[in-house]
């Protein structure tokens, strides 16, 4: 061990060797993965995320959502992402393919999102998650995003996100909350993200 | 030190340091530039990171606390982790390689205001990065939070530290080369390699799909295990003997537990991502990785833990070895932890929990954090030629760091634990409450750490005899 | 390993190191560099030529690594999966080899899918083309019952001078359906016959299947050629 360019040489190849045997190899598994129908002839999935999903990815990102959601639904066995309605078979990696960045996301102070487009396919509801999310889930300890949204004046608000009556945020005397260009565009990427087809590796249970 | 009488008298040649008794000085002295940069930023860093980690833990139990932009929870996050790897324990692990290799090669460090402007840079670019950070910036991903543009720029600096490290291997005058200096020459070949590559695959031509997840789980264990835990075993495989003044133990078994910690700590990444949606055998090669590395764990802390229990009481007093002693069991735990978690019966009920938080914490902040304190607190005062200007100061950080770890990895696994019985968030309040109490303690702790080191470097200069004592 | 280097005996004086955080002082350091590594390097060299105190590397360590590794050989044929890259969840359950076939049932949300994805760039997704260039679809007088007609057109494609609802085009559509599989092209053509307000039969994969077989390999259908097999009704 008094030899320092056997020692370098030797942690090279310990670096290669597993970046050869873990990274190229999946690299080479599945670069080759398309959109594909699933058995029975259906629709190419995944489909390309409309143009304002990707301008709400960004603000997903940025707004740190990761932090507390991932997205991925794990098998049956092995933790309970199905048995708690969050997706009705496993993620696989088909499902990917198209995001240029992956976020499987590693803590789940939150739900996972994999599938959140179709649990909860309704903007209102999801706009009143961001905005208040104590309004939406009795006892969150989730903090607000109030800063994706702006008071208007009722009269001209389109889309307002109505509160409970006496809830804390209520906008002033005849304002109303309304989303952000953000704010639309984060839950246009929320809608878009959905698992609820069948895959090649991954069919949909009966 | 039963080896003693054995060492046979004519093979005993009058050292380099009889003949020339000043000989350790002078390379303290050279190194204090750049040693002292590292250090202090380093312990800036370790008090922001924990500011950022108190406000977030703040956050998860009172909801609407510093809301809005740009304190977000993800944000601070983001900020709380890339300052404490690449603030606190890049920078005292590189404090510590570059003042290492220097000692153990018996050579001072020429031409000394390079690796400061590298370490300026690398500082520097870290302010601009978690400013970034906390505008929303970042890339959402573990381990490579910062924009792609910081990459190429922070690896150049730390390319230039590390070249002054290797320099210090190149000129060396000694023959045998110590265990320390085979996990540093590791670490600062794993960091400029993994990173630049990783960042490459992720972030500049993302590869296709989950293979980005691939990357981005063994870039972060090849960073947190093969760069920062080979730093830190350095320091531990130093400080021991040194401040003990005992040989150590196994010596011979050395060399097995070098090789295997790198050969299987690099297989072992994609332990984190089992239950994931990547090809099942990645995931099972991560669980043989991450078992396996329970061997070298077992082997370095079979030599470090009898060696410290030897060394008896002569070392309690000591800052170095109290941090040593606290690293080196925090090591064996992680290993422990390490080799449990990724197996999937155990991944399906704790994975993404807070016990895996729990876990980082405890090799991060813990076996690392701990073990490269040991490693500043020993040669900081070297260094400046100077003692610690307050014990009491090293006291309570001691005391603010055990306990401060201790109770943040009970109440993250406790309440870990209570996630994975599918229990409401309400009912971890209590938990998180507890865990931001920690917090703050180890804020304490790097606040004291900070304010000693910040007197070290204004007390008087040192005289001359303490310099020539710290040659002896 | 290194024979040729200096020597240096431990420490005689046997005094235990100081502590080093005594205010005001540092001590000397317990442990000389020079020492250390002379001490480590006879230390290391004991691997060899065992001596008293130090025993050699232990046999058990030889036998726990081959045991770890024939455990890790085990495992990883257990719970690799056959190394594919398309197993994911290890407990699944091989449906896709024992199912039999299944009866083909057309699905409109496939369907439209599918359309939006293949056709609608050309015939619009409300199926009423564009004026001049695509015929519509909607309400067209070649959607009249006739499927073999319409699964000749989009598996080969046509070109040439055509009447549909009273309006000339002359434009060229290609072979769509050549690269979609049959139950593809069933969804489609059962969502056309099906879709605003067309009301005819919808079609199975395996007539899909037959009209492929029968026109073979061969380029596209001129209007005349196909009314000469499948007059408009
Ligand atoms: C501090 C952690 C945290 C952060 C950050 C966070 N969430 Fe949540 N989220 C939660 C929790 C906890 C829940 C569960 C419901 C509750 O308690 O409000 C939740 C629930 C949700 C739900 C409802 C899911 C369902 O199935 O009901 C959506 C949608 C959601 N979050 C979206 C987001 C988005 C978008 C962001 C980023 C702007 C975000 N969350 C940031 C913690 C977080
Ligand atoms: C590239 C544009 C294009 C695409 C895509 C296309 N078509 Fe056509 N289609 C045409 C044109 C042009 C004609 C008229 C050809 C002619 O004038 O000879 C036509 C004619 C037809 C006709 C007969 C006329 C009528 O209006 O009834 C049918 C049926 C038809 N297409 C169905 C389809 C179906 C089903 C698809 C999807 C699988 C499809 N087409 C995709 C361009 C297209």
């Amino acid at each position: 061990m008094n030899n320092l360019s056997l020692i370098l040489a030797g942690v090279f190849a310990c670096l290669s060797l597993s970046w050869g045997g873990v990274v190229l190899a999946t690299q080479v598994q599945l670069a080759g993965l398309a959109p594909a129908a699933a058995e029975d002839g259906g629709p190419l999935k995944p489909a390309l995320a409309p143009g304002l999903a990707v301008i709400g990815k960004d603000v997903y990102v940025s707004q740190g959502c990761q932090a507390c959601h991932t997205q991925q639904v794990r098998p049956a066995g092995q933790g309970a992402d199905i048995a708690r309605g969050w997706g009705k078979r496993p993620s696989v990696a088909r499902d990917y393919i198209l995001q240029d960045r992956v976020l499987l996301g590693d803590r789940r102070l939150g739900p996972d999102l994999a599938d959140v487009g179709t649990r909860l396919a309704d903007d209102a509801k999801l706009h009143l998650h961001l905005l208040a999310p104590d309004a939406a889930v009795a006892g969150s300890t989730k903090s607000g995003f109030a800063h994706l949204y702006q008071q208007v004046p009722a009269a001209r608000a389109r889309n307002a996100v109505s509160l409970p009556e006496g809830h804390a945020l209520a906008p002033a005397p005849g304002m109303a909350w309304v989303p952000t260009d953000r704010a639309v565009a984060l839950v246009a990427y929320l809608r878009s993200l959905r698992a609820d087809h069948a895959s090649p590796e991954a069919p949909l249970p009966e | 030190m039963s080896l003693a009488p054995s060492a046979p008298a004519a093979e005993r040649p009058s050292s380099l340091e009889e003949t020339q008794p000043g000989r350790v000085a002078p390379i303290d002295r050279s190194l204090a530039p750049a040693v002292l940069t590292l250090a202090a930023f380093g312990a800036l860093w370790a008090v922001v990171a924990a500011l950022a980690g108190l406000a977030a833990s703040l956050q998860s139990h009172l909801p609407g606390f510093l809301a809005g932009e740009p304190l977000l929870f993800g944000r601070l996050l983001a900020v709380e982790h890339t300052l404490l790897t690449f603030g606190w324990l890049t920078n005292a692990g590189l404090a510590f390689a570059l003042w290492a290799a220097h000692r153990l090669g018996k050579v001072e460090l020429r031409v000394s205001w390079a690796p400061v402007l590298g370490a300026l840079g690398w500082n520097l670019a870290l302010a601009f990065g978690a400013c970034a950070l906390l505008a929303g910036r970042g890339t959402g991903l573990a381990w490579l939070e910062l924009p792609r543009a910081f990459g190429p720029f922070l690896t150049a600096c730390f390319l230039v530290v590390a070249l002054w490290v290797a320099s210090a291997f190149s000129r060396r005058h000694t023959g045998h080369v110590f265990v320390s200096q085979w996990y540093i020459l590791a670490a600062i070949l794993v960091f400029p390699v993994v990173h630049l590559v990783s960042q490459a695959m992720v972030l500049w031509f993302p590869a296709a799909g989950v293979v980005q997840a691939v990357v981005a789980a063994w870039h972060a264990q090849h960073l947190a295990v093969l760069f920062l835990g080979s730093l830190a075993l350095a320091s531990l495989h130093l400080v021991i003997p040194k401040a003990l003044g005992a040989p150590l133990r196994s010596y011979y078994l050395a060399p097995v537990g070098f090789w295997t910690f790198l050969a299987f700590g690099t297989w072992s990444g994609t332990a984190s991502l089992v239950g994931s949606p990547v090809p099942a055998w990645a995931q099972s090669v991560g669980v043989v990785g991450a078992a396996l590395l329970f061997v070298p764990v077992l082997i370095v802390s079979l030599s470090l833990l009898p060696t410290l229990v030897a060394g008896g009481p002569s070392g309690k007093g000591s800052a170095p070895l109290r941090f040593a002693t606290l690293g080196a069991l925090a090591f064996l735990l992680w290993g422990a932890a390490s080799a449990v978690l990724p197996f999937r019966s155990v991944s399906a009920l704790l994975r993404f929990t807070d016990v895996e938080v729990a876990h980082a914490a405890l090799g991060l902040q813990g076996f690392v954090g701990f073990s490269l304190l040991a490693g500043l607190y020993y040669l900081l005062p070297r260094v400046t030629g100077r003692a610690w200007p307050s014990p009491a100061l090293v006291a309570a950080h001691h005391a603010c760091a055990l306990l401060g770890l201790l109770g943040l990895v009970v109440t993250l696994a406790g309440h870990g634990w209570l996630q994975s019985s599918g229990a409401s968030p309400e009912a971890g309040l209590a938990w998180n409450a507890a865990a931001s109490l920690f917090r703050f303690l180890l804020l304490l702790g790097a606040v004291a750490f900070l304010l000693n080191l910040l007197l070290l470097l204004v007390a008087r200069p040192a005289r001359r005899d303490l310099a020539q004592a710290s040659a002896r | 390993m290194n024979d040729r280097n200096p020597e240096r005996g431990p420490r005689r004086d046997g005094r235990p190191p100081r502590r080093d955080d005594a205010p005001g002082s540092l001590p000397p350091e317990a442990f000389s560099d020079h020492k250390l590594t002379e001490l480590h390097s006879r230390l290391a060299r004991d691997k060899e030529e065992p001596s008293e105190g130090f025993s050699s590397t232990p046999v058990f360590l030889v036998f726990l690594l081959c045991a770890l590794g024939f455990w890790a050989g085990v495992y990883l044929t257990r719970n690799a999966g056959g190394f594919s890259a398309k197993t994911f969840d290890l407990n699944a359950p091989k449906v896709a080899a024992t199912a039999g076939p299944k009866a083909f049932v057309a699905d409109p949300k496939k369907g439209m899918e599918l359309f939006n994805a293949q056709c609608a760039s050309c015939h619009q997704p409300t199926g009423l083309g564009l004026a001049g260039v695509f015929p519509p679809l909607a309400g067209s007088d070649w959607i009249d019952g006739d499927n073999e007609r319409t699964l000749k057109i989009v598996l080969a494609g046509i070109a040439g001078e055509m009447k549909v609802k009273g309006n000339t085009y002359n434009g060229n559509m290609p072979a769509i359906g050549a690269a979609l599989k049959d139950a593809q092209v069933a969804h489609i053509v059962s969502y056309v016959n099906q879709a605003w307000g067309n009301a005819q039969p919808a079609v199975t994969d395996a007539q899909v299947a037959e009209v492929r077989k029968k026109i073979g390999a061969r380029g596209q259908y001129s209007p005349k050629e196909i009314l000469a097999e499948h007059p408009l009704k």
